[in-house]
């Protein structure tokens, strides 16, 4: 294999370049806080009419979720497929994320086993974690914000019963992810345009 | 403020110098995992031996000495600060992780003492050790770390058949394979960077 020797230009250049594209691909990830946003908002807000005027659609409608993952493994995929390189900030996010989705099932579990009192607190609570750290890793303040949302809400969720804690899981689902999103998608269109 | 006219050939040099001086500050010592790895390994073994020997009423008072590492651990901090040349993205991101897990660690133990049935609550916490942990390890490239994350999540999921008072044990193993392991071969390796 042969190595091609760069001067100083053009390795800054290389550089400017991968620092770019980079920036590009994190700015196609607003999509994904879009449609997790939506998703969790809606089920939310669905759940809490449920439970409000008594009516049943005959399945439950948290099943949305598991739908919801096959768009976001397509968008992996086709991201994966357009890519000649994968930034480091990229794959820390995605293990972020891949963690965040593990601890999600583990708690599915534990309160499908357990279920102690103010279990939907501890959504709540894991909403925040990887929110902040994508936040704090792009210092992008929005996502930072909406983190800190998630935990004062879950401080308020203990003293509410279920039904309120479905609105708060919707305003969770708006200030972490639908609203940061949003702006991420404006950011990088405005980028796009320039 | 006056900005100097950096060369081509400054700018990399001075890339080439911030990843050097980067990638040997980036080994940390592992002082902090050591710390917290034996004092929780400490007072969860210490939890169960109080609770099997019934002398006391309130074992769990044992746990009250982390406040003195949490105020130990601060002035370790500022310390280290003051000596720091150059914070690394990593060690950002990093910070930012443990950040988020002492934010957590507080709800969960505020939850603990709000709510009823939460008996099995050393199952959350064995996964939220593992979190941060796991992901120390993704960030610095750091295999044992890794390895001691999902450690934490496995006996999490093994936590939730036992009894409560065995999760005391499944903590002491966790923070072996998570904190006290990852903790003496991160100084090894920054013992042998710094010869």
């Amino acid at each position: 294999m042969q190595q091609n020797t760069m001067n100083e230009t053009e390795s800054l250049k290389l550089i400017t370049e991968m620092i770019g594209k980079a920036k590009s691909s994190y700015h196609s990830n607003g999509t994904s806080a879009i449609m997790w946003g939506i998703v969790i908002f809606f089920c939310s807000i669905f759940s809490f009419l449920q439970m409000q005027f008594q009516f049943n659609i005959g399945f439950d409608i948290w099943w949305l979720m598991w739908v919801a993952l096959v768009p976001q493994f397509l968008m992996i995929f086709k991201n994966r497929k357009n890519k000649n390189f994968v930034s480091y900030e990229e794959t820390t996010m995605s293990y972020v994320w891949w963690a965040f989705g593990a601890m999600i099932l583990m708690i599915m579990f534990f309160n499908s086993y357990y279920r102690p009192s103010h279990s939907e607190s501890l959504f709540l609570m894991l909403f925040g974690l990887p929110t902040f750290i994508t936040g704090g890793m792009f210092r992008f303040k929005p996502m930072i914000i909406g983190a800190m949302i998630c935990w004062i809400l879950f401080a308020v969720s203990l003293y509410t019963d279920l039904k309120i804690n479905l609105l708060l899981m919707a305003l969770a689902a708006l200030s972490a992810w639908l609203i940061p999103g949003i702006i991420l998608r404006k950011k990088c269109k405005g980028e796009g345009q320039q | 403020m006056q900005t100097e006219n950096f060369s081509p050939k400054d700018s990399l040099l001075l890339i080439d110098s911030m990843i050097n001086q980067a990638k040997n500050r980036f080994s940390e010592n592992g002082f902090l995992y050591l710390l917290w790895g034996w004092l929780i390994l400490f007072c969860s073994i210490g939890h169960f031996v109080l609770l099997q020997l019934k002398w006391f009423q309130h074992p769990e008072i044992i746990w009250t000495s982390c406040w003195l590492a949490v105020i130990f651990q601060v002035v370790y901090l500022i310390k280290t600060k003051k000596k720091e040349v150059v914070k690394t993205y990593s060690e950002d991101i990093i910070n930012y992780i443990w950040i988020c897990f002492g934010i957590t660690m507080f709800m969960l133990s505020f939850i603990l003492g709000k709510s009823q049935g939460w008996d099995k609550i050393y199952a959350l916490f064995l996964m939220l050790y593992g979190t941060p942990t796991f992901l120390s390890g993704v960030v610095m490239q750091f295999k044992p770390l890794k390895i001691g994350g999902i450690s934490c999540w496995v006996l999490s999921f093994i936590s939730m058949f036992l009894l409560p008072v065995y999760g005391l044990l499944l903590l002491a193993a966790a923070m072996i394979a998570a904190w006290i392991v990852p903790g003496y071969l991160l100084r090894k390796k920054y013992n042998q960077q710094n010869k």
